[in-house]
């Protein structure tokens, strides 16, 4: 049988709420990356994803949504970062679950990611699907995970999996 | 940019297999292919995962998925698919014959451009069994910073309706071809 090849690289759950989230000194060992979010929010907010402290609008997204009671497609252009979703509400007790698989993360054409989030707060929430660009050719050695407004609360896990071809 | 969050740093390479993950085969592409196949995957595996980032100088290159080597259209023909194209999003649902002898997958953002990948997660159930029809699910996206309409992403289904075990399996485009910078990867999930 073939070698495993989904190993764990890094992971934190929060002790205390804190703005924001970095992997760093991401090896170039896989072929892709998943970060998977499960946070616990201080209040209606975005998350925001970043890599190697880019902040120039170099990011960009389409998305396919779904509240409950309607389905709606957006595409933001030239961002200085991308979202993963989380418009619906704060909570201490409910997690907001994000997946985001990171392809060809060292390769030399841009980084194409699938975004998946989902919140239900029984009678509220939403589900996301996206796909998210980063126009840089550059390799990927920092995440950082952000906010558009408040914190991430104590109990947020993230986890960085990296994923190796044969 | 200061970074007031817990760093998960200076960690590269440490590593914790979870044992259920295996790569089977990857394929990188040269440039100028229509097509990449699998061939003898071993039936251990209770699922495969399929996953692709792709670039073409095509405008349009549609990709889908081909098993053990059957190009009978009849096999292929059911396919579901949610898409949200920047603006609007569309349910569609196949019922009957497509005329081609594979399950789609997604299409490239329609830009001409081996600099905008697009990628793709599929996932083979029960990929093994010899009693019964094989469903694949995708999950599909492009995305090209507004330089067209064709930044699209999207959720499909798909039957291959074969009792077979599948033993080979081909990533199949139409429309153009593969451009140098395209991965495919082969995995098996226990």
């Amino acid at each position: 049988m073939a070698t495993a090849t989904y190993d764990k690289i890094a992971t934190t759950t929060l002790g205390s709420a804190a703005s924001s989230i970095t992997f760093s000194s991401i090896a170039a060992s896989w072929t892709d990356l998943r970060l998977v979010l499960v946070d616990l929010d201080s209040n209606t907010s975005t998350q925001f994803i970043q890599f190697n402290g880019d902040t120039v609008a170099n990011y960009s997204l389409t998305l396919l949504a779904g509240n409950g009671t309607a389905a709606s497609s957006t595409a933001l252009t030239s961002q200085t970062s991308f979202a993963l979703g989380s418009w619906f509400g704060a909570s201490t007790t409910i997690p907001n679950f994000s997946t985001v698989d990171i392809f060809s993360y060292t390769g030399s054409t841009y980084k194409t990611s699938l975004v998946s989030n989902s919140y239900d707060a029984n009678g509220s929430g939403g589900t996301y699907r996206s796909v998210a660009l980063w126009r840089s050719t550059a390799a990927i050695t920092s995440i950082l995970i952000s906010r558009s407004t408040g914190t991430f609360n104590a109990g947020t896990t993230a986890t960085l999996y990296g994923i190796r071809a044969a | 940019m200061p970074i007031p969050g817990i760093v998960a740093s200076g960690i590269s390479g440490s590593k914790i297999a979870t044992g259920a993950f295996y790569s089977i085969a990857t394929a990188a592409a040269a440039g100028g292919e229509t097509s990449f196949t699998f061939s003898s995957i071993p039936s251990t595996y209770k699922s495969l995962q399929i996953r692709i980032n792709a670039v073409s100088s095509a405008v349009f290159l549609s990709f889908g998925l081909q098993f053990n080597g059957d190009t009978t259209t009849a096999n292929y023909f059911t396919y579901h698919a949610l898409e949200g194209n920047n603006s609007t999003v569309t349910a569609a649902g196949v019922a009957s014959d497509r005329s081609f002898g594979y399950i789609r997958v997604g299409a490239l953002s329609g830009i001409a451009s081996t600099t905008y990948p697009g990628a793709a997660i599929i996932d083979l159930i029960d990929y093994s069994s010899g009693s019964k029809y094989k469903t694949m699910r995708s999950f599909f996206g492009a995305d090209n910073n507004g330089a067209n309409v064709y930044s699209n992403v999207e959720l499909g289904s798909g039957l291959w309706r074969v009792s077979s075990a599948v033993s080979s399996l081909t990533i199949f485009a139409t429309g153009g071809t593969f451009s140098a910078g395209s991965s495919f990867a082969l995995y098996g999930i226990n």
